[in-house]
């Protein structure tokens, strides 16, 4: 079944200035339940434009989304919340810093139904799920519920906005170079807690890193972006065999190719 | 010991809508003018329906209602024309001048002879006590409602709102009817706290809301230098504190033979000063929250 299907996309910024940019040409991709797609690119391939109009954080220029089939191609963030959850790069982003890590949950229990003047925002009867989920992250966490937010460490809070990311289970994980921000150690914990619950789940997700390594060890399918375009999409078979140096050679090679095909176009 | 007494009662007044002004400047972090025009709204809307013989409680929520009402329409701009919020407070603070004065037919209204208000309608409470008994009592109905409100799944998407619009549009909140409601009840606040002023006052008058926000912020300061961090119930409650002292103040003021028309610069050097003492001295800052904290003992 495809969870997300993307049809001739482009992300035009400042369309008919002097500093028009195609972050997305006509981008095609479609991912099936249960891909794990590592997505890999130089700064500025697009790969966080790509991520920002799959979330409905950017209106498309043209083309369609679609997810589960459903065209969703003109919802806003909030509403394709229902089946889409995120994980951005700073940690900071992914939760609010003056509630308690409790109201951070609740809302996450919440995600994609609409909110109640009748119901209580943190319900007694969700803080065994709650302790249960956090203490699954062995941070020691579970006892820090009436803690705020901000007085966590970077990793912590990536670590439980992975974990609101995937409370309530989604059709679709955006993950945007979420360790990026980590020291190389919380960084591999994060990042095999993703792993850990992207498996447990069966979860689809698309995970953006610049961690060559990572983007092999992880996931089944291995995606590489240069100037909006897709240059390189290897399958699980493909990607088994594959090693950091393969990688960064046809890294080098993708780049050098666009920047000479640019180069043609702009003589 | 009389004139302390009968600023109690205004402080209570003014600490509605310094927990009005709150909300949207704290909790949904947004600078919201609409408080000057909807605060002589409020007054507007009571007076007009007072003077014509209506019911005076009908006519404190039908003043409270049109600040609902004057909320919405900011925060509408706001969200779905996408106006700064600085300026869709000055656009309907500057637009409610006029409907201002469309509803009163006049610059002012003052409630000569033998009109009911809220104050003196019920004779129990047209004494000083049972003036401050009913405000008091009314200021913490309104605090226990507002802590509800925000533990509701509602109350805790808009606090969540202000504190990160990107966290809460991933989690699938809409962000603009938060925004809304939050405007909504920060003015209807403000403009009950008009009416009622005009209401112990004795006048509503067109100009009555300059200043406004500037007393808000000034409570709400105060509050916040003496109190760094606390929850929204304490938070609620020490703003009211912050209301009531800063009266004090202003009636200390007058009382030294301060001409009245100087009120408003001397409520912007006070708030300028608020705003500058934890910059300047902190030291100080911290001299007065424990002086404070001795007050508290001794009491
Ligand atoms: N809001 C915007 N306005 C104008 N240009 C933008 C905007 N967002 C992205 N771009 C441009 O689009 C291109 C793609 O940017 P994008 O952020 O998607 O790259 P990326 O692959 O995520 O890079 P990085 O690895 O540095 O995060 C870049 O040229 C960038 O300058
Ligand atoms: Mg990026």
């Amino acid at each position: 079944m495809t969870v997300l299907r993307i049809e001739h996309l482009n992300q035009i910024f400042g369309r008919n200035t002097p500093t028009e940019t195609y972050a997305l040409r006509d981008l095609n991709l479609a991912l099936e339940q249960g891909d794990f797609v590592t997505v890999i690119g130089g700064n500025g391939a697009g790969k966080s434009t790509l991520l920002n109009s799959v979330a409905g954080f950017l209106p498309v220029s043209s083309g369609k989304i679609s997810l589960d089939g459903q065209d969703v191609t003109t919802q806003n963030v909030a509403q394709r919340a229902k089946m889409i959850s995120r994980v951005f790069q700073d940690p900071r982003s992914g939760t609010a810093s003056h509630l308690t890590i409790e109201e951070n949950l609740a809302l996450a229990l919440q995600r994609g139904t609409t909110r109640r003047f009748w119901r209580m925002g943190v319900r007694k009867q969700d803080h065994e799920k709650l302790e249960t989920s956090l203490a699954q992250l062995h941070l020691g966490l579970e006892n820090r519920l009436k803690d705020e937010m901000g007085l966590l460490s970077g990793g912590q809070r990536q670590a439980i906005t992975l974990l609101m990311a995937t409370l309530e289970t989604p059709r679709l994980l955006l993950l945007d170079e979420h360790t990026a921000a980590l020291d190389p150690k919380t960084s591999a914990t994060v990042m095999s807690l993703t792993s850990r619950i992207v498996e447990r789940n069966h979860l689809t997700a698309l995970m953006v890193t610049h961690n060559m390594q990572d983007a092999i060890r992880y996931g089944n399918r291995l995606l590489m972006l240069s100037h909006g375009k897709i240059v390189l999409d290897l399958d699980q078979e493909a990607k088994q065999h594959l090693t950091v140096p393969d990688l960064m050679a046809r890294f080098k090679e993708t780049q050098g190719t666009t920047l000479s095909d640019d180069s043609l176009l702009l003589s | 010991m009389m004139i302390m007494l009968t600023n109690v009662a205004q402080g209570l007044l003014w600490a509605i809508m310094a927990i009005g002004v709150y909300l949207t400047f704290r909790v949904l972090n947004i600078a919201d003018m609409t408080a000057e025009g909807s605060f002589p709204l409020g007054a507007a809307i009571s007076a007009r329906l007072i003077v014509s013989g209506s019911n005076p409680i009908v006519a404190t929520l039908a003043g409270a209602a049109g600040g609902a009402l004057a909320g919405v329409i900011s925060g509408w701009l706001n969200t779905k024309l996408k106006i700064p919020d600085l300026l869709t407070g000055i656009l309907t603070m500057t637009g409610l001048y006029s409907v201002n004065l469309l509803i009163m037919k006049a610059a002012n209204i003052s409630f000569l002879g033998h009109v009911k208000t809220v104050f003196n309608s019920v004779s129990a409470m047209s004494s000083l006590g049972g003036t401050i008994i009913f405000s008091s009592g009314l200021v913490l109905v309104l605090i226990t409602s507002l802590v509800l409100f925000f533990r509701t799944e509602v109350g805790l998407a808009a606090r969540a709102v202000g504190d990160n619009p990107l966290m809460s549009a991933a989690n699938g909140i809409n962000t603009d009817r938060m925004k809304i409601i939050v405007y909504m009840i920060s003015n209807s606040f403000i403009a009950l706290s008009g009416s009622l002023m005009a209401q112990t006052n004795g006048y509503a008058d067109v100009s009555m809301g300059i200043g406004t926000l500037v007393i808000a912020l000034s409570a709400i300061i105060m509050a916040e230098m003496v109190f760094h961090k606390s929850s929204l119930g304490k938070r609620f409650l020490t703003i009211v504190g912050g209301a009531i002292v800063y009266r004090w103040l202003i009636a200390g003021v007058l009382e030294l033979g301060v001409d009245p028309n100087l009120l408003r610069l001397f409520y912007a050097v006070m708030l300028v000063l608020f705003l500058s003492i934890p910059r300047l001295d902190r030291r100080l800052a911290r001299f007065f929250r424990s002086w404070f904290k001795k007050e508290e003992v001794s009491k």
